[in-house]
């Protein structure tokens, strides 16, 4: 499957054919199956019939055996084909809603930063399993039920019109009621059904930020308004399932009804035509044992209907993930070769997508390969956003962002990306081993060796040792079983694995020690000379040795240059820097 | 590889019990029970009806059709329409009552359920995914749904009819009848071999969903380290294992399930060979009458047809089952003890000790060994050590978030273990580095009890930490929305949402996690004021990286590798040139 349908609003049936074009093949079988199925059911009642008419007109009790080896041997086949019918049905349900959930998570994965910061982590999950779910009953036991009922709805009034079509126009007239009935109810399923999905994503958000924040809700002892609030959107959740049955509940037995009408009419015309001599008492039993059998094909549109009404709610959930822009979609660009990889930035501003002030306002500067830009300002001053921004976790607004000359708007977002290696203040580890998540981005993820080399260059050494299984020591959620500075570390070791030519640093030295931290960026530097590194801190310490320091106040540069002529200037950058020196000689004079 | 990982280290091994599941869902039903037997006598009723038709439809046929009389025809017919229209009304009460049953009882389990994971202890959560566990809440609990729905009440009124009908053959001529029901137990055989394997395919199907979860659930929160690194091929890999590994499971379960209607359709056949040839002999043996014949063709057709039923069913009962079993056995998990059991801790008199305290979380590490502290009412007290020397875990083991056994912890001379776990949880407030933020408003977030806002208790809190220069930056204030863990708050905020959380709790003690993060000067301030004031009314302990913060506190405990090293202020310390005088030279000198 390509996933090509996030283009506007895909229609849902156009995007369901896509879905099992894969398996037309399969299907084609299934169907093949299905008729193969259908049509040895016409046959028991004429064997029964056959060996009741040969035991009323004598003694035949060899046809007898013939007649049950015969009614075996075509259950055997028949039961065959019913096996792959299923076998091909549910099956191919299975491996569409593969493919449909592994589309959702490649074009999850393509998201931009802001959807996740928006949508609950607990709605994804759930469009990605009961959504899905919902999905895989229609595509596979209700395409069954719908082929096998069509099939009986599509040959047996025609067998009644050739027995006697007054009586088949009379008797099936109160058919006509069926298309009035579902294009009544099918919308409120529809939308009953789509309250429903929503309603169980509101349970599934409300115990995923549960469980994750357990600790403080046990912190606090507030489990019982926790409780309180799971209870009300749990009611919720029921009385739309409820909203949901009371259509539910009275749809199948109206078809049924339908057909009971059906029934009554044939008994009374149809009797009164026994009775008049029009027709046959054979007749009459026959379109009696013919509508019978259309009742299950009317049971069937209620399911069918049912489960359709319920998939395509969910599907269209579905696809609010699949039309939401990705963030490269328009970033698959040919590879550049950069001569060199200088940093340029050009009147840089940035919104934030649902925020009126700029975050960034006219940020100019230039940064030589293998220098260290220092990055220093008051809280909310842009400092994230402008890493943000190098890597392209957002469009600029205005302004240009160039490496080696290319503005980074024009290049493949992938190669734009696979220049950086980035530290955030907030460390993600995966529940995977501290290898696997030091060798992150690395293609080769088992080498221990090397891993040990870049955790013993992020100052992790020592608190491997304390781990029993050393670098195979299996981290917990979000690295549970680390403590704060470990898990920074962990992080550096990864950033340094990517060995990549930009490094950036979000504030994320704050549990090393300066000394530490020093050697750290000592070490990096030696790595490799060609190193870009942007650093951000408060710590003006940690920056003093830069090449060029950038001081940002509400989005725009106030003040830069290199430390000593940021000094000289006597403005912000002085004075806190003065002001953090005198803190530290007071508490030094204290001691 | 995903084999050994984190997410596939349980689940698969838990008991076949089906009678015990049984046993497990009764209670609930009983709660319900009014209108739970309602349903079933509306189940009964419409069976009765139903089976009735035909009877009606006979009558008309012999009465009217053969009699040749209109009267008896239209008298017939309308019985049979009236018992139409009752059956119609029967089926949409019963369809509405099974289906509003059925919610009412799962929303009490769902709702036990959280209940149930609310009271298990943290270790339980610091080794299982967050994301299986909603799995279970949601995904599970809503397959358990069709168990009330669609099998138990409708099952059993299949096999009601069942035995009428297997009864009606034997009473109407005992050797057919028993020749008819001969095949029946390979019918019992079938289904038996193939609901073992069934339950099996189900089983594992439920295990790697969940595991599915867990592994979407990290990934969605770890989406911007996946970018950055650019490794989205590589975890779309990981995913399309489990993706894989799910589908194969589902498409075992397919392959049990499509073995079961073919089974039936072949023993179906066998009963109908036997009946006919046996009873044809019969027959012509003079033995029975030709219509008798009949009525067991007829009779084993409609033998077949709840048998039928049934064997779809039972796909839809065996995934309820596996559900059942994992959410039953997430019931099992042992809870804490009652949190509200023991002496109230309400007011902190004079001291708290730690006495030949040691703990460790696995028996071969030892975390915290032989501590013997005594901190008295109204110490401000300074925690400071290397990472993984044990801070953290004295704060923990305060919450009374794990067991310990070795040594005591006396508040007032009284072992810890004697308060209510619930009042020392509210007597002792414990802030986090990490600061664990929910979906909601500013408010909501503060007052994390429902209900429980108080304007004038927020007031004098900004007043008292100084926030209100914090609080004018967000848009709306306090009503502020705030997404999914704090997206758009910044570590400043955060931690003072944090300050205040601990002073609506108002508590006796307090615990600091310093926060490691460095924020610009300005909230620095407010924080640092926020410290000040937040423990100087009280007694504290504090885990710190501030220089400034050690400075202002009455004691400093040096704990190094779980073990009480040195103890002092910090002049002291200083002079005494030991492992402080190290440590302080490593992280606060250049």
């Amino acid at each position: 499957m390509q996933p090509e349908s996030h283009n506007s609003n895909p229609d849902k049936h156009w995007f369901t054919l896509q879905l099992l074009k894969p398996y037309r093949k399969q299907l084609f079988f299934g169907f093949l199956s299905l008729l193969i199925v259908d049509v040895l059911d016409v046959l028991p009642p004429i064997i029964i019939k056959t060996a009741v008419d040969s035991v009323e007109n004598g003694p035949g009790t060899k046809r007898l055996y013939y007649c049950g080896l015969i009614l075996v041997s075509a259950a055997v086949i028949q039961s065959f084909f019913r096996f792959l019918w299923r076998r091909y049905f549910l099956g191919t349900s299975h491996k569409a809603v593969y493919d449909l959930r592994k589309m959702l998570f490649s074009h999850l994965l393509k998201l931009p930063f802001h959807y996740f910061s928006r949508t609950r982590t607990g709605d994804i999950m759930s469009k990605l399993t009961n959504d899905l779910q919902e999905i895989r009953f229609m595509l596979g036991i209700g395409l069954l039920i719908m082929l096998d009922a069509s099939f009986y709805l599509l040959t047996i009034p025609f067998i009644m019109l050739y027995m006697s079509s007054r009586l088949t126009l009379i008797t099936l007239v109160s058919l006509v009621f069926i298309p009035i009935l579902v294009f009544s109810v099918s919308r409120a399923i529809h939308n009953r059904s789509k309250d429903v999905q929503a309603r169980l994503s509101d349970l599934s958000s409300q115990s995923e930020e549960n469980i994750s924040g357990i600790r403080i809700i046990k912190g606090f002892r507030c489990e019982e308004s926790e409780l309180k609030k799971f209870n009300r959107v749990g009611l919720e959740f029921v009385r739309d399932k409820i909203r949901l049955a009371n259509v539910d509940s009275i749809f199948h037995p109206a078809l049924d009804l339908v057909i009971a009408a059906s029934m009554v009419i044939l008994m009374l015309f149809g009797g009164k035509m026994v009775i008049a001599g029009e027709i046959t008492l054979g007749v009459f039993i026959a379109f009696q044992a013919y509508l019978l059998k259309l009742s299950w094909p009317m049971m069937a549109i209620g399911w069918v209907i049912n489960l359709y009404q319920r998939a395509m709610a969910s599907l269209e959930r579905c696809l609010q993930i699949l039309i939401e822009p990705p963030a490269d979609e328009h970033k698959r660009k040919p590879p550049v070769n950069f001569e060199n990889l200088g940093l340029e930035v050009e009147n840089l501003c940035f919104c934030y997508p649902d925020n009126e002030k700029p975050a960034l306002k006219n940020v100019s500067f230039s940064l030589p390969q293998g220098k260290t830009l220092g990055i220093t300002g008051p809280a909310g001053c842009g400092k994230t956003t402008l890493l943000r921004l190098l890597v392209n976790l957002f469009d600029v607004s205005s302004g240009s962002i160039k490496i080696g000359g290319h503005d980074i708007a024009e290049l493949d977002q992938q190669q734009l990306r696979s220049l950086f290696s980035m530290v955030s203040q907030e460390t993600f580890l995966f529940s995977e081993t501290i290898r696997e998540n030091i060798l992150f981005a690395r293609e080769n993820k088992i080498d221990a060796d090397l891993a040990e080399s870049y955790a013993r260059k992020a100052g992790l050494e020592p608190d491997l040792k304390e781990f029993p299984e050393k670098l195979e020591t299996m981290l917990g959620e979000r690295g549970v079983n680390l403590s704060g500075g470990q898990k920074q570390r962990v992080s550096l070791a990864r950033a340094m694995a990517a060995d990549r030519p930009f490094l950036l640093l979000d504030d994320c030295t704050s549990a090393v020690d300066t000394e530490t931290e020093k050697e750290i960026l000592y070490g990096l530097k030696e790595a490799g000379k060609q190193r870009t590194c942007i650093i951000v801190s408060h710590r003006m310490v940690s920056l003093q040795n830069a090449d060029q320091i950038i001081y940002l106040v509400d989005g725009q540069i106030a003040e830069s240059g290199t430390h000593r002529q940021l000094l000289e200037l006597k403005g912000h950058y002085a004075k806190t820097w003065e002001r953090q020196r005198l803190k530290e000689e007071l508490e030094r004079g204290l001691s | 590889m995903s084999d050994d990982s984190y997410f596939s280290s349980d689940d698969l091994k838990a008991p076949h019990w089906d009678s015990g599941l049984v046993r497990r869902i009764m209670p609930y039903l009983k709660r319900w029970r009014g209108l739970f037997s309602v349903s079933v006598f509306l189940v009964f009723a419409g069976t009765a009806v139903q089976v009735s038709l035909p009877l009606w439809l006979g009558k008309a046929v012999d009465h009217g059709l053969k009699g040749k009389s209109n009267e008896s025809l239209i008298w017939f017919v309308s019985l049979y329409g009236i018992g139409k229209l009752l059956f119609f009304i029967i089926s949409t009460a019963r369809n509405w009552l099974l289906q509003y049953t059925g919610q009412k009882v799962l929303h009490d389990l769902r709702n036990d359920l959280f209940t149930h994971l609310q009271r298990l202890p943290i270790s339980f959560f610091d080794r299982t995914p967050t994301g299986r566990l909603v799995t279970r809440i949601t995904n599970d609990v809503a397959t358990l749904a069709e168990l009330f729905s669609a099998a138990l009440i409708s099952v059993s009124g299949e096999v009601l009819i069942l035995f009428a009908i297997g009864i009606t053959m034997m009473t109407l001529h005992f050797k057919l009848g028993i020749a008819a029901l001969l095949t029946s137990p390979l019918l019992f055989a079938v289904a038996w071999f193939l609901k073992i394997r069934i339950r099996d395919a189900f089983r594992n199907a439920r295990a790697k969903l969940a595991m599915l979860n867990a592994i979407l659930a990290e990934n969605i929160s770890g989406m911007s380290v996946i970018h950055i690194y650019n490794q989205e091929k590589s975890r779309e890999g990981k995913f399309d294992e489990m993706n894989t590994d799910l589908q194969n499971a589902e498409l075992d379960s397919v392959f049990y399930n499509s073995f079961f209607i073919p089974a039936v359709t072949v023993v179906y056949a066998i009963t109908m060979a036997v009946v006919l040839i046996y009873g044809g002999t019969l027959v012509s043996e003079k033995a029975i009458s030709i219509g008798l014949l009949v009525s067991f063709i007829a009779y084993v057709q409609a033998f077949f047809e709840p048998v039928k039923q049934i064997s779809e069913k039972i796909t839809v009962f065996q995934s309820s089952m596996a559900s059942a079993e994992r959410v039953f056995a997430l019931m099992d998990e042992a809870e804490e003890p009652d949190i509200d059991a023991g002496q109230a801790f309400d007011n902190f008199k004079s001291t708290l000790e730690f006495r030949d305290f040691s703990f460790s979380y696995n028996p071969d590490k030892p975390v915290i060994k032989n501590l013997n502290i005594t901190i008295s009412k109204g110490e401000r007290v300074a925690i400071v050590g290397h990472t993984g020397a044990g801070k953290t875990t004295i704060a923990s083991i305060l919450k009374r978030f794990y067991e310990f056994s070795e040594g005591k912890i006396l508040i007032d001379g009284v072992d810890l273990r004697k308060f209510s776990r619930a009042s020392v949880r509210r007597g002792i407030s414990l802030i986090q580095q990490d600061v664990t933020i929910f979906s909601g408003t500013m408010r909501d977030n503060i007052f994390l009890e429902e209900g429980t806002f108080d304007a004038e208790k927020m007031n004098a809190i900004i007043g008292e930490l100084q926030m209100q220069s914090l609080l004018d930056k967000l848009p709306r204030g306090l009503d502020t929305e705030i997404y999914e863990r704090g997206a758009n708050l910044s570590a400043g905020q955060r931690q003072l949402i944090a300050f205040c959380r601990a002073m609506v709790a108002n508590p006796e003690i307090l615990i600091l996690d310093e926060a490691t993060s460095s924020v610009d000067s300005e909230t620095e301030a407010i924080i640092q004021q926020a410290v000040l004031r937040l423990t100087s009314q009280r007694t504290s302990l504090i885990i710190a990286h501030r220089l400034s913060t050690i400075k202002n506190c009455d004691r400093i405990l040096v704990l190094h590798h779980g073990q009480l090293v040195e103890q002092g202020t910090h002049q002291q310390l200083l002079a005494a040139n030991g492992h402080y005088h190290k440590l302080y030279q490593l992280q606060f000198s250049q």
